[in-house]
């Protein structure tokens, strides 16, 4: 009985390494950079630093095919970048390998203020991370701008 | 003498009535049993019966045809995508029916730029999209205007928007030239508010445009990037689940390895083939060849009817002019095909929509495809090749040449819906797929991609169907 827990054991610790390599991290330090930067490019959005009125942003990115791929949003309270985790009917989504397309697209909900976001890719022992900055502002806001712009040098 | 008169009166009575009686034999179409009247033809000639009224029965009246594919309601973050025979869609396409006709019989027309095409598609705003192609002549014609001063030629996408002074403004694309032209309609906008507040209901990053993910531009420092897909396609970026559909063969019976007769006599009728002396003899694969002076009907045990004429004098004569003309040639062909379907299949609604352009390019000779729709989404019931039959892929080929049909193949079916479901995967998926066998498409710029439901053994399955920009396609099952 010994032997057999123990073999299940020695397997465990076998195998956890290998499932480890396949993942994404769950999370990745602020000050974190890849080892290269030849797996993906961000389509969008087309800057690094953004601004939007709306809630929702895809990411999206022509990648090399098999790479790993996830988004992390930044966590003021621990300063560590977080894997976000999306729910399409009712299956959870955290990560996506890149198909024969090249294409990889995830939505992330934006928060109000800066949000800032990391994306990053595995593929064999290559990693590319690139970070990214989306402020979402309140429509009424945008409009008040607007209208005292318009006040002033109409 | 008294007598003499009333003889006189009654014999002319009885005559003029045996007159009456006669012609009407000779000329009412039904007193004829093989539905060849030359009597008939002969009255059309006399006093020139149009045939390019729409025949207003089943699927294909002038009233199903000015429907857009689809509704595409835009109130961002949200927004809602409606397929024709939805509830949704029918509580709406009444007033988008309404504001299209006042756009395209506006006075004035603006040239617009890209960009505010584009503003108008991400602000509120209903996207109208039509299956196919259109000239601008014939979807007027379609939508009951007498003339539109809107000068180009081709139309597909509309965007309905509201402006700063409380009407609405139409955008209208030139697909020709990629041009744009904006006109304003006085409407009752509260019914504008009231769509794109009701039915912009799921988040707008489930259902992107091309544009909006910057999929439609090729990135200049990207070696990653194989493919860019025209802007205005509309993408889906997680799986959906469609409701199951199974065929229905109504011209044979497999279970009796037999035709049906009467569906068989019908299609016979309807090619103005003479049911009592007509050849006909069966072919290896079971088909029939019923064989006539100007022409041939095969009927197949799949469904598929061909006809071909001998030559493209003796084709179908659509219309008795001998000026061609393009609408009356689109509109007389499907008043053939909506006629032909009510009486094989008069039980079973027509689901046929227009699949090929309808876009006159100048030739007497057009070719007109058609495809079955089930909640919107194509069906691809594709027919193999064999030795004695061509590839099929749409539901119905008509070949018109000089105001005839010159050739007409046909899949039969009907399709029945199910309470089950199958799962179709994302438009990325789709991708994957078509770059696991990159020979299949000719183009790295896609021109469309949608769902297709298809057939594997009978088992239906859904697909999605891909166009290139060099107009080849690809179906990915």
């Amino acid at each position: 009985m010994k032997k057999i827990i123990c073999m299940i054991v020695c397997l465990i610790v076998m195998v956890m390494p290998i499932a480890t390599y396949a993942a994404t991290p769950e999370l990745i330090g602020a000050t974190y950079s890849g080892n290269t930067d030849e797996l993906f490019d961000i389509l969008n959005p087309d800057s690094f630093s953004t601004t939007t009125t709306i809630s929702t942003c895809i990411v999206t990115a022509a990648a090399q095919p098999d790479s790993n791929m996830a988004i992390y949003l930044f966590d003021e309270a621990t300063q560590l970048y977080r894997k976000i985790t999306t729910y399409f009917g009712g299956i959870r989504l955290e990560e996506a390998t890149v198909g024969s397309s090249g294409l990889y697209a995830q939505q992330v909900l934006l928060r109000e203020g800066l949000n800032k976001i990391m994306v990053y890719a595995e593929n064999g022992d290559k990693i590319q991370t690139s970070p990214l900055e989306i402020t979402l502002v309140n429509e009424k806001f945008v409009g008040n701008i607007k209208s005292f712009i318009s006040g002033r040098f109409n | 003498m008294k007598k003499e008169s009333i003889k006189t009166i009654v014999l002319t009575l009885l005559i003029v009535s045996s007159i009456v009686l006669a012609l009407n034999n000779w000329i009412g179409e039904k007193l004829w049993s093989d539905g060849y009247n030359f009597f008939s033809g002969i009255t059309k000639k006399l006093f020139s019966i149009d045939d390019d009224d729409f025949t207003g029965s089943g699927s294909l009246s002038k009233e199903k045809l000015a429907l857009p594919k689809s509704l595409i309601i835009n109130n961002l973050p949200k927004r809602g995508i409606y397929y024709e025979s939805s509830s949704e869609y029918d509580k709406m396409i009444g007033d988008v029916k309404q504001i299209l006709v006042l756009a395209l019989s506006s006075e004035k027309f603006e040239d617009a730029k890209e960009e505010e095409w584009n503003k108008a598609i991400q602000s509120k705003s209903i996207f109208v999209s039509y299956p196919v192609l259109y000239d601008v002549s014939v979807i007027s014609d379609i939508l009951n205007i007498r003339k539109t001063n809107l000068d180009i030629k081709t139309v597909k996408n509309f965007v309905i928007t509201k402006n700063t002074s409380s009407k609405l403004d139409v955008y209208i694309k030139d697909s020709d030239l990629s041009r744009y032209k904006k006109c304003t309609v006085d409407y009752n906008t509260a019914v504008f508010d009231t769509i794109t507040g009701k039915y912009a209901i799921n988040s707008s990053g489930l259902l992107p445009f091309s544009f909006e993910l910057n999929f439609d531009k090729k990135s200049t420092d990207s070696e990653h990037q194989k493919v860019t897909i025209e802007p205005y396609v509309s993408l889906s970026i997680t799986s959906t689940e469609n409701e199951k559909i199974i065929p229905n063969n109504p011209i044979y019976n497999s279970s009796e390895n037999k035709f049906n007769e009467s569906k068989v006599n019908a299609v016979l009728r309807a090619f103005n083939f003479n049911l009592s002396n007509t050849r006909k003899h069966v072919e290896a694969d079971n088909s029939v060849v019923y064989v006539e002076n100007y022409g041939t009907l095969k009927i197949f045990p799949s469904g598929l009817i061909e006809y071909k004429a001998i030559s493209p004098e003796k084709g179908i004569e659509l219309y008795s002019s001998k000026d061609v003309d393009f609408k009356r040639t689109f509109i007389t062909t499907l008043n053939f095909v909506t006629d032909l379907w009510n009486s094989v299949v008069p039980e079973s609604e027509i689901n046929l929509g227009i699949s090929s352009d309808v876009t006159d390019k100048g030739s007497t000779q057009y070719m007109l495809k058609m495809g079955y729709y089930h909640n919107g989404i194509l069906i691809r019931d594709d027919i193999a090749k064999t030795s004695l039959n061509d590839e099929l892929i749409n539901a119905v080929e008509i070949t018109i040449q000089n105001g005839r049909i010159v050739k007409y193949r046909q899949n039969f079916k009907t399709y029945m819906p199910t309470d089950e479901t199958i799962e179709n995967g994302s438009t990325i998926d789709a991708l994957d797929k078509l770059f696991d066998d990159s020979s299949v498409l000719g183009s790295d710029r896609i021109k469309e991609i949608y769902p297709a439901y298809t057939f594997e053994n009978g088992e239906c399955k859904m697909s999605w169907m891909i166009e290139g920009q060099d107009n080849s396609a690809a179906l990915l099952k």
